[in-house]
Order: structure tokens, then sequence, then C-alpha cells
């Protein structure tokens, strides 16, 4: 865990950072601009930022700070977590860009947290694509959940 | 009369067997019906038409926050069925990237979870949450349970 940053790994760290500044700039143009902090959509689409930011944090600490995430629970490791916590803000992100939004349009905010929803899921992409074929892909499955 | 008392108790001793990926299957027929059920119920003011009962569920696009976000619970956790169906009746093991069958099926109950708790913290003003909602949360929660005693089982899963 002592390599350089890989650029999947970049890619989600920046990511984090983009989505805590696009969630206090307007998310939506509606009764006024509305960011993710304010109702009726926090703390829902503030989700996409957590996530984001989780995603950013666990890089940190995995790679930066030295935590050991090498033994994982469930056959969630490292590249597991940051998988599942990327694609969330990602699909999340996505999902609002279809959501009917009252005839007010999309704000910056959106904008940026769509980004970095977006790029969390490409870089946690990345990374799993980097790592070797592991314990999840190759022995991760022992049998059907029927056995 | 006796090979059909043999094949139901065949049955109910598989059903107990397998009763976590039978967990995962029912949740994912409650989140299908849950879905038609409201999700929002109360008064809402409408510059249109004044005030109306709102009756909304996660496929209307009365509010915001419904389709698709609220969908997407309903989606998780159906899906997560499907994908045990297609293993238990077409042998079609489903795995993402890094992400094996078990895995997928945690990590979709855990999302649907999330995002459903998430909606218990939202200002909705004089709305209530419907029968529909309490219904999508139970579903995601006991696909989430019912994923991780899957997963759980000893010698199935390693770590990453």
């Amino acid at each position: 865990m002592t390599k350089r940053l890989t650029r999947g790994e970049l890619i989600v760290l920046v990511a984090g950072p983009v989505t805590l500044l696009g969630s206090f700039l307007p998310f939506f143009s509606y009764e006024g601009a509305i960011n993710v902090w304010d109702a009726p959509i926090f703390p829902i689409a503030t989700l996409i930022a957590l996530l984001a930011i989780v995603a950013a944090g666990l890089v940190g600490l995995v790679r930066l700070g030295g935590l050991d995430l090498s033994r994982g629970a469930l056959g969630f490791g490292y590249s597991e977590l940051l998988l599942v916590v990327g694609a969330s803000a990602g699909i999340l992100a996505v999902a609002f860009l279809f959501s009917p939004r009252a005839g007010g349009g999309l704000g910056v905010g959106f904008i940026l947290l769509l980004l970095g929803g977006v790029g969390s899921t490409v870089g946690a992409v990345l990374v799993a694509n980097d790592r070797d074929p592991g314990p999840a892909s190759t022995q991760g499955r022992r049998g059907s959940p029927w056995q | 009369m006796r090979t059909i008392a043999t094949a139901f108790r065949k049955a109910l001793a598989s059903l107990r067997e397998n009763a976590s990926g039978t967990g995962v299957m029912l949740a994912g027929a409650l989140a299908l019906v849950a879905s038609f059920l409201p999700f929002y119920e109360g008064e809402a003011f409408d510059q249109v038409a004044g005030v109306r009962t709102l009756d909304a569920n996660v496929w209307s696009r009365d509010s915001l926050v419904l389709f698709p976000v609220a969908t997407l619970i309903a989606i998780l956790v159906i899906v997560a069925a499907v994908l045990l169906l297609l293993d238990r009746f077409a042998d079609v093991e489903a795995s993402v990237l890094i992400l094996g069958p078990d895995q997928l099926l945690v990590w979709m109950g855990g999302f649907a979870t999330l995002l459903a708790i998430v909606y218990l913290f939202q200002d909705k003003g004089d709305i209530n949450l419907g029968v529909g909602y309490w219904l999508l949360l139970l579903a995601a929660a006991a696909s989430l349970a019912c994923s991780v005693l899957t997963a759980a089982k000893p010698g199935r899963t390693a770590t990453g």
C-alpha cells in the first residue's frame, strides 16, 4: 500500500472535494435556488456528496494513511468497498438527472455533483481493473446462494 | 397423496435450507408490490390545483425525489431477487468486475436500505410517508439481512 496513487485513485480523490464544493452550490432552481442541504432534497441528494467524500476518504486512509483493509469482511476489501461506494454515488447522481424538476432547471451544484459522482464511479472501476483478479471474482463464490 | 406429501416436505426442507436465498426472493416480490402503493400520503399545495390529496408511489413524477430516485430502492431489491432467480433456474452467475454474486447482493441490499433510511430524515412538511414506503424499507432491510447471511456462510467469501 505504499505504491504511488493510481490514475483511478487520483480521480476518486479529486471527485470527493468536487462534490463537497458542489453540495453548497445550487442543485435545482426550484422555488428559488436550493442546494443539497435544503429541503426537500436533503438528505437524499446529499448522499451523492457524502458517498463521493467517503470514497475519497477511503483512498486517503488506505493509500496515504496506511489503513489495512486487505482483510475485509464478506468479501469486501479496499477495491470492492471503493467500487460499491463510488458506484452508488454515480447511480444516485444519474438518477437525479432524470427526476422531474417542476419546471425548474439544473444548477451548477448539480453538474459538479454529477461530475463528482460519475468520477467516483469511473475512478473506482479503474482501481478495480488495475487490481489483479481478486478473491471476490475467483474465490468469493463458493456455491450458489441456494446451496 | 403420499407423493404430494413427500414433495411438500421436500420443498419445505429445501426452503429451510435456502432460507436466506428465499428471503431475498420474497423481499423482491414485496418491493414490487410496495412500489405501486403510496410512498407519500397527505395533502399537498399545488399552485394550480390548490390543496389536493397526494397519493404518490415511486413511479409517480409528483415530487423531486420520487421517480427515479425512490424507484431505485425497489429496482435494487427486485434486481437482487432476479439475480437469484437466474442463478437458481438458469444457472447464471452474475458478477461485475471484482464483485462476485454474494457481494453484488449485499451491495444492492445495502444501497437500497441506505436510500430508504435517508427518506426518514427528509423534511416533508405536511406530507407523511405511506404504506408503500414502509414496505419498501422492510423489503430492502430483509434483502440486506438475507444477503449478508448468505455471504457470511462459512467458506463462502474471501476478503478482497
